[in-house]
């Protein structure tokens, strides 16, 4: 194969996995969550998915029940912080830890070792260009979620009124308040919406990507997200432009031992975080940041 | 006209309407009525109960009691969607406005619907036009970007494109230069002449009710005064209203606006308690003469300058002096300054320009102290003034730990010891020098705050809205406290929106008014034209 | 008048909290065992293979001291970053970079005996507080959330030592094969206070205990502990008294991630043998749960990291009886949401009932001022103020 492919097919099933992850964590970080819990709901999705595929010998209902499971642990994140007001980021942590150690727990006393796994789908035309074809192409079908997430989140966002409810919740609370808009509940909502589609992103690598479920299987993929988001300055575009840099980074990581080429595999699995890390003092960053991003507010 | 709802028969009645918070009642039994086509001024001082009343009529808070009418049909309290559906609508001070979202954004968030960009903007630019708004040109920015007067103009925008029938305006010159508030009611008039809305704007500046109104409705201590149409009505007439009974009770007052002996009539509300007990008892000589006990000066401010975060002017080029013994108070209705100036003063923000001069040091104590110069109680003691989590006896020290500790360790015995002591001398009730703060009553933690205050001796005590919401025995015990703080030497800056209490205790009152000194009176040079002035709050100069 | 309302008595509510959370942790108990039913195991045999694990000899009473030590560290130095309101993530990380300095004081300048034994805990100690050093100058410099950059530096620490511990010329033990430092044994070693068959008690109790009541100390009773109790519960309010909310947070922070590295260095004497870059193994998520069960109260912090110890210690033998050790977890992160949920709720409610009139009046009277309360609940306490925006925009807030 072309080395081009192989370093673009390792990087695809990463960006799909963080595309549709990030752009969930995006709405609810706009709505002014910085929803920690994301790798819960990742984790939770891929542990579901995992066995009610098993269960069911069916991909589709892997995919469902993952999400599902992700969506309920955004109803935990978006009630415990939204709506008992405890501090949004030790809810997360402490979701996050739940959730490891409940999977954990599962999976050691489940045999879950390998779980039916979605068929690839070449795309008839498009998978036959040369190079990029096979790579970008010829997925598994779950993978092709992202192009209607990536439109979705965008249209929610920015065109539809819930959105723009949104919005004005993670800027500012109070005015929107005072406007009718019941924020809270928005955030809720934003946070529940992450879950699901984070959720998703889980089902698919337990059930489209590696094809088993195995103890802590997301590795901090969910963190990578957030970064991602953060990277991306809020924007639907950033968020894709953030997630295509990572996964493809990660994807290096794997590709070139394989092509022969020695690459320092440390630096380049921590680069995204230490590229977040520095972007985080830029002032211009800062300005597309939601002004109430992490602000509780009390209140419908 | 671009409304296409029909106004007739949209009478606004209120009937003996009531609303208590606690203790404290905010709105007395009260009654008006708004027809359409009218816009009526409802005056009252700060704290008189303007800004909950239009919050009621809304359905933003609840009533107690009584009923609220309109077009026939009667609200249930609290139901500010069906008020809104009827064609209530309230014009909020653009606090209701998301900075980082742009004009359209902001306006749509309050039409409601669809989304539509491009037919949101369209009624902007319609509205705009029609009423000279002057925000077809923003739409896209961003609100934060713009300035404050334009700000208040898409507040009106978003409220315009509810189609109300009647338009509730809180304050809405607060904020204002005099050419924009005059633009402003000029679009409140003509709205009011082409449709046949009907406006209820609340104010606490004569001149500007006169100015827009057709007729007033007083208030007093939550209860309706009286009512008259503008026409017949001058500053005089409405300061008289708005003060009434209370001023009888300071002589000087009472003979420059013609009372004579004024009797409790029956109109006259169940005044809060500490009204009623101020009418009845013997006012113990309401004009303290303060003498300098060493002289010198305690406080000396030059060309104060400060911003807000959102761009207007909190301060403006700000200057005055305190005298040691002396009591300064400053009227002014609230957001013209003072909380900013308090700020300055309590090391919270910095300004930008000026200079503040405190004096040196008096010669106190310093084993046992650590004496500030300066003293201050804000208003807004729950966020400013204590820490509601910690107990009474770390109240009492929050900022002097170092006066009961040695090499860092703070002495328990000691904190207990000297908590105590300030407990008895202040008269605090709580469970102990260990309750936590929030076990008090509202009245208490302001003891415990004036207390912390004192004790270091200060040689300026800044003290804004002292007795806020306090009964009789806590303001009485409060004034004591400020004039014995004065007599002994410190300088007293009284920022109050209480005329009886700044009447009571200045000896020199200092109107504040967007952000600067705009006039000085003695009690002496008091005549009705100023007193007007300290109320209104209007721009004119008074130099005497 | 009566200077205090009968509603606002302070014993009352402790009740309901008391009966809340002993439901909530009934729950947790009862969701934990069930779990181990579901899976096929036995509730009973579970429990008591968890006390023979934990209680039943002395060797396994110092297996839970042990295990103990180190979450006793990390909760102590974050319950004391919690009391200024601040949320560490990053113990994982900085326990891991502390073990790494002690590691490369011991292999590099080494020395035995005492200077070794104190200059690795010193090292480690050095080595959190760097750690964690980098978020604060974010926080300071750039109003980044500590939360956020604690959280991805948890990451880059294991890089980091992973990177150190797979070359040669730097950190990796002859001969090459595995991404493992050399074993510090024995100068690594913390002094053994008592010993016996099976068993050695570490003398890494002592440093614990002795830090857990420096902490309390420090918080209770010393003029920086006032203001930083201060700083936590009214963030707005401090500059008005002449405290400087950098020094705060800086130092606060600083306390936290040195803990957190002691404990790495201190784990280093526990589990000699060389180090990974998985060695933290979970003891910084751990401790930041005892500190969030104890309210990051540091009095409690000692028993609820003695109980977790406890658990620890009788998880591992649970295998034996065919039950994953992970029900521990489970358990841990449960009793964490049991001790939340319950106080959270009992702080809104007595929140909504006892805004003074006062408040509610003043907020309802003055037009610029929006109908909801600004206090909230944070886990170190009730009636802690929520910075506003406009605290934000103003920096009068936590920052960032």
């Amino acid at each position: 194969m072309h080395s081009l492919t192989v370093i673009i097919s390792s990087g695809v099933p990463l960006i799909a996995l963080l595309l549709i992850a990030a752009l969930g964590e995006l709405v609810a970080e706009r709505a002014g969550t910085l929803n920690i819990s994301v790798e819960a709901m990742m984790l939770a999705g891929a542990y579901a998915a995992g066995a009610s595929a098993l269960a069911s010998h069916s991909v589709l209902v892997g995919l469902v029940t993952g999400s599902a499971a992700g969506l309920l642990i955004g109803v935990l994140q978006a009630n415990l912080s939204h709506r008992i007001s405890i501090d949004q980021f030790v809810v997360g942590i402490v979701l996050v830890i739940l959730v490891q150690g409940l999977t954990s727990f599962l999976i050691d006393s489940t045999q879950l070792d390998v779980v039916p796994v979605a068929a690839s789908w070449h795309l008839p035309l498009l998978s036959r260009i040369p190079i990029v074809g096979q790579a970008l192409f010829a997925e598994p079908w779950p993978f092709d979620a992202v192009y209607v997430v990536i439109p979705l989140v965008a249209y929610l966002l920015h065109r539809t009124r819930w959105g723009l409810e949104v919005r004005s919740a993670g800027e500012d609370p109070v005015a929107a308040r005072a406007t009718g808009v019941a924020s809270n509940r928005r955030r809720r909502q934003a946070v529940e919406l992450c879950g699901l589609l984070s959720g998703y992103a889980g089902a698919m690598l337990a059930v489209a990507i590696v094809g088993a479920v195995s103890d802590d299987m997301t590795a901090g993929v969910g963190y990578i997200a957030i970064a991602a988001v953060l990277l991306g300055g809020w924007s639907v575009r950033g968020t894709v432009l953030g997630c295509v840099l990572f996964g493809t980074v990660e994807g290096l990581s794997v590709a070139l031992p394989t092509l022969g080429v020695p690459v320092n595999g440390q630096l380049l699995v921590v680069a995204p975080y230490v590229v977040v890390l520095l972007a985080a003092p830029l002032v211009a960053w800062r300005r597309h940041r939601p002004e109430a991003l992490g602000v509780s507010f009390v209140g419908r | 006209m671009t409304y296409g709802r029909p106004t007739a028969g949209t009478t606004l009645e209120a009937r003996g309407v009531t609303k208590t918070y606690g203790r404290i009642v905010a709105c007395h039994e009260v009654s008006l009525r708004v027809e359409p086509g009218e816009v009526v001024g409802l005056l009252g001082q700060n704290g008189a109960g303007k800004s909950t009343l239009l919050k009621v009529i809304r359905g933003l808070e609840p009533h107690d009691s009584g009923s609220i009418t309109y077009a026939g049909e009667t609200l249930r309290s609290g139901d500010h969607r069906r008020a809104h559906d009827l064609g209530i609508a309230m014009v909020h001070q653009e606090l209701s406005l998301v900075g980082a979202l742009s004009v359209w954004e902001n306006v749509a968030l309050a039409q409601g619907g669809t989304l539509r960009r491009n037919r949101t903007i369209e009624r902007i630019c319609q509205l705009s036009d029609e009423f000279s708004l002057g925000l077809g040109k923003e739409v896209d920015s961003r609100v934060d970007s713009l300035p404050v007067a334009i700000r208040q103009r898409i507040e009106i925008a978003k409220c315009l494109v509810t189609e109300p029938r009647l338009m509730l305006l809180d304050e809405p010159t607060a904020t204002l230069s005099r050419e924009e508030a005059t633009h402003l009611f000029g679009i409140v008039r003509r709205l009011v002449d082409d449709s046949s809305i009907a406006v209820l704007v609340s104010s606490h500046r004569l001149g500007e009710i006169l100015d827009v109104a057709d007729r007033v409705v007083v208030l007093r201590n939550g209860a309706v005064t009286g009512e008259m149409p503008t026409s017949r009505a001058t500053e005089a007439i409405l300061a008289r209203e708005m003060l009434g009974g209370d001023l009888a009770a300071v002589p000087e007052v009472t003979t420059l606006l013609g009372f004579g002996k004024l009797s409790v009539t029956a109109n006259a509300p169940a005044m809060r308690g500490r009204q009623r007990a101020r009418f009845e008892q013997e006012v113990p000589g309401p004009l303290v003469a303060n003498a300098s006990v060493d002289g010198g000066i305690a406080l000396e401010i030059h060309g104060l300058s400060l911003a807000r975060p959102n761009g207007a002017t909190a301060l403006s080029d700000l200057s005055l002096t305190v005298a040691r013994g002396e009591i300064v108070g400053i009227v002014g209705a609230d957001g013209n300054g003072q909380t900013e100036l308090v700020d300055v003063l309590s090391n919270r923000r910095r300004a930008e320009r000026g200079t503040v001069v405190l004096a040196p040091l008096p010669h106190a104590d310093r084993s046992t102290f650590q004496s500030p110069a300066i003293g201050v109680v804000p208003s807004d003691r729950h966020r400013h003034g204590c820490v509601l989590g910690m107990s009474v006896a770390e109240n009492l020290f929050l900022g002097n730990a170092r006066g009961i500790s040695r090499h860092h360790l703070m002495r328990k015995k000691e904190l207990s010891r000297r908590a105590r002591q300030l407990i008895t001398e202040y008269g605090i009730e709580c469970e102990g020098p260990d309750a936590p703060l929030w076990t008090l009553s509202g009245g208490h933690q302001q003891r415990v705050v004036l207390a912390r205050e004192l004790a270091g001796h200060p040689s300026l005590l800044v003290v804004d809205q002292p007795t806020r919401g306090l009964d009789v025995a806590a303001v009485e015990a409060v004034w004591s406290r400020l004039r014995k703080a004065a007599a002994d030497g410190a300088g007293v800056l009284l920022i109050s929106s209480d005329l009886i209490e700044v009447l009571h205790l200045a000896a020199r009152i200092l109107v504040i008014s967007r952000g600067s000194i705009t006039g000085q009176l003695t009690p002496e040079s008091l005549d009705a034209e100023t007193l007007g002035l300290m109320i209104g709050g209007s721009e004119t100069s008074v130099a005497r | 008048m009566s200077g205090v309302d009968p509603l606002r008595s302070r014993f009352g509510p402790w009740l309901i909290y008391a009966l809340l959370f002993a439901l909530a942790l009934g729950g947790a108990i009862a969701i934990s065992l069930g779990l181990v039913a579901a899976t096929g195991g036995s509730p009973l045999a579970a429990l008591s293979a968890m006390f023979d694990g934990s209680l039943r000899s002395v060797s396994a009473v110092v297996t839970s001291i042990d295990r103990a030590v180190p979450l006793l560290l990390v909760a102590g130095g974050t319950a004391i970053a919690g009391n200024a309101g601040l949320v560490n993530v990053g113990q994982e990380g900085q326990v891991l970079i502390g073990a790494l300095a002690g590691t490369a004081f011991g292999l590099k300048v080494a020395g035995s005996g005492a200077i070794g034994d104190v200059g690795i805990l010193v090292a480690s100690a050095v080595g959190g507080a760097c750690w964690v050093g980098i978020a604060v100058l974010l926080k300071t410099r750039a109003r980044v959330n500590e939360t956020v950059s604690t959280l991805l530096l948890n990451y880059v620490a294991v890089q980091l030592v992973a990177f150190l511990v797979s070359r040669q010329s730097l950190l990796q033990a002859p001969p090459g094969s595995q991404p493992i430092t050399p074993a510090l044994r024995p100068s690594g070693e913390l002094p053994s206070l008592a010993s016996g068959v099976g068993f050695s008690l570490s003398s890494g109790i002592v440093v614990a205990l002795l830090l857990a009541a420096l902490a309390i100390v420090a918080l209770r009773s010393t003029r920086f502990g006032f203001e930083l109790r201060i700083f936590g519960m009214n963030p707005s309010c401090v500059e008005s008294f002449g405290i400087r909310r950098q020094r705060i947070v800086a130092t606060s922070l600083l306390i936290s991630g040195a803990a957190a590295g002691l404990a790495g260095g201190v784990m280093l004497s526990l589990n000699p043998g060389g180090m990974t870059p998985t060695f933290s193994g979970g003891v910084g998520w751990e401790g930041l749960l005892v500190a969030l069960v104890s309210g990051y109260n540091p009095i409690v912090v000692i028993p609820v990291a003695f109980g977790f110890g406890a658990l620890d210690a009788g998880a591992s033998f649970l295998v034996a009886s065919g039950i994953n050790a992970t029900v521990a977890a489970v358990f841990e992160g449960a009793v964490a949401l049991a001790v939340l949920v319950p106080r959270a709720m009992l702080d809104q409610m007595r929140q909504r009932t006892m805004t003074a009139s006062l408040e509610s009046f003043e907020r309802a009277e003055k037009p610029t001022t929006p109908s909801t309360s600004s206090v909230g609940m944070q886990p170190g306490g009730i009636f802690t103020e929520l910075a506003t925006q406009s605290d934000a925009a103003l920096g009068t807030d936590r920052g960032a």
